[in-house]
């Protein structure tokens, strides 16, 4: 019984140890290396890609992308994990005739066939939205303002590129989980662990010469 | 084992263990093997996509091989050198000769402490810490990580295993201690010298030869990462050829433990 205890108790204060790493880690303030901003109309009943700084590179598990978007109607946004040629080759390959490819339904159809690229997807409720996003592997990234509407749509948006040493979100959650647990654990065992030194202790000041 | 013996075993196991990881010592390691491995964590070479998700598994893996896996050596040269020696010293180990337990079953219990819950420890936490920080780096590609981590965690081993035959033979571990530190830096200049061999006379028998040792070059030049000087390829084994160094860097690893083993069984007195 008593080795048992120690035995869960020492899990315990090892997921202890690691859930105050994570919180540490959590902790840690991102770096931002980049910025950007725009303005944007959306046609009926079309998509467009609006050029950002990340569009021409890689994001890696340790970049996060913070953006801030404002539409004056009801817009779909998508962060997609493909480069926006990607989107146009594939409307392309999959339409021989000649075709608007901007418009909202290849768009679906693409989202349809490839949903493994979709990183994020939301909805600008005609106010302002706002998200952050990291990546899990190595993966190009792509901004979608998709208007399904039969009417124009204004939208403004601005975000930045941040360096992280972890995801913060990910880890917080998981340093919440690990500490309260490791503590339940190694509880008992702190206490016995206590108990024994209070007591050698008073031992020891018992058997002293006076 | 027989029947009946796995109790003294776990005794032997279990005082092994609380003289190895007095608290906060597993604690400790632990709190900083979380934290490093994602400090030293590094997407820093990987800026195209073309790169693939094996080597982009490799290289994530080997980043974070650095400073986390010196602490891990620190670890284990501990638990061997000061660990073992001090119970020969102290005569610990003669107190568990008197157990019903054959002697290798003695040197098994303090090895399982000593390397296996540390390599245990070590490995759970920087696997699990890579599939958070990076899941579809890790998931599809765990060969490959678990591949990077045997290739690098041979010569740790192997200097271990050397360590614990010199504390063996000496029934002391500081000098066992001083020997496995020196060898390990010694082993880190070697390298840096088949390296430059290689690169001055433009042939790859240097870095086979070390590879031998250090099966971590053989598996980076099989990635294009060692191997490369000034833009020119000198060595791109294959993987059948990895898995040869790699099997063979073991096998000597395994054979020093095994005389390690006979000696501690036939000729190891107090």
């Amino acid at each position: 019984m008593r080795r048992w205890r120690i035995i869960l108790g020492r899990g315990g204060t090892i997921l202890l140890a690691i859930g105050l790493a994570l919180l540490l880690v959590s902790l840690i303030p991102a770096a931002q290396i980049g910025n950007f901003s725009g303005t944007w109309i959306v046609q009926p009943e079309r998509f467009d890609t609006p050029y950002t700084p990340f569009s021409e590179r890689v994001v890696t598990p340790q970049q996060g992308l913070h953006i801030t978007a404002t539409a004056n109607s009801t817009l779909n946004v998508y962060l997609l994990e493909v480069k926006s040629q990607t989107i146009y080759r594939w409307i392309n390959e999959h339409h021989l005739e000649p075709i608007d490819s901007s418009n909202v339904t290849y768009l679906e159809e693409f989202l349809t066939s490839n949903p493994e690229s979709i990183g994020w997807q939301n909805e600008i409720p005609n106010e302002n939205i706002e998200f952050e996003y990291v990546p899990t592997k190595i993966t190009n990234t792509t901004l979608v303002f998709s208007n399904p509407s039969s009417h124009f749509i204004h939208v403004e948006y601005e975000g930045s590129i941040t360096a992280l040493v972890a995801p913060r979100s990910k880890v917080q959650t998981l340093a919440q989980w690990t500490i309260p647990i490791g503590f339940v654990l190694a509880l008992p065992w702190l206490i016995d662990l206590w108990r024994v030194r209070t007591r050698r202790r008073g031992s020891q000041l018992q058997t002293k010469p006076t | 084992m027989q029947k009946g013996k796995g109790r003294p075993f776990l005794e032997v196991f279990a005082s092994a263990l609380h003289e190895d990881y007095r608290f906060p010592i597993l604690e400790t390691f632990a709190f900083l093997y979380a934290l490093g491995t994602f400090v030293f964590a590094s997407f820093a070479s990987m800026t195209s996509i073309s790169v693939t998700g094996e080597l982009t598994a490799y290289s994530l893996t080997s980043s974070l091989l650095g400073t986390p896996l010196f602490i891990f050596i620190i670890l284990i040269f501990k638990n061997i050198a000061y660990g073992l020696g001090s119970d020969i010293e102290k005569g610990i180990i003669q107190t568990f000769f008197s157990y019903p337990l054959k002697r290798r079953w003695i040197l098994s219990a303090k090895i399982l402490s000593a390397l296996g819950v540390a390599l245990l420890l070590f490995l759970s936490i920087q696997i699990s810490a890579i599939y958070v920080l990076a899941p579809d780096v890790v998931a599809p590609y765990l060969g490959t990580v678990l591949l990077t981590y045997a290739a690098n965690l041979s010569f740790p081993l192997l200097i271990a295993g050397i360590m614990l035959l010199v504390t063996l033979v000496l029934r002391r571990g500081g000098l066992a201690l001083v020997l496995g530190i020196v060898l390990f830096f010694a082993f880190g200049i070697i390298q840096s010298l088949a390296m430059f061999v290689a690169s001055a006379t433009n042939s790859p028998s240097t870095l086979q030869i070390i590879s031998v040792i250090l099966p971590y070059i053989v598996l980076g030049s099989y990635y294009q990462i060692s191997g490369t000087f000034g833009g020119s390829v000198l060595w791109t084994p294959t993987f059948t050829e990895v898995l040869l160094y790699l099997g063979a860097s073991y096998a000597i690893v395994a054979s020093l433990f095994f005389v390690a083993y006979l000696y501690f069984s036939r000729r190891f007195g107090l």
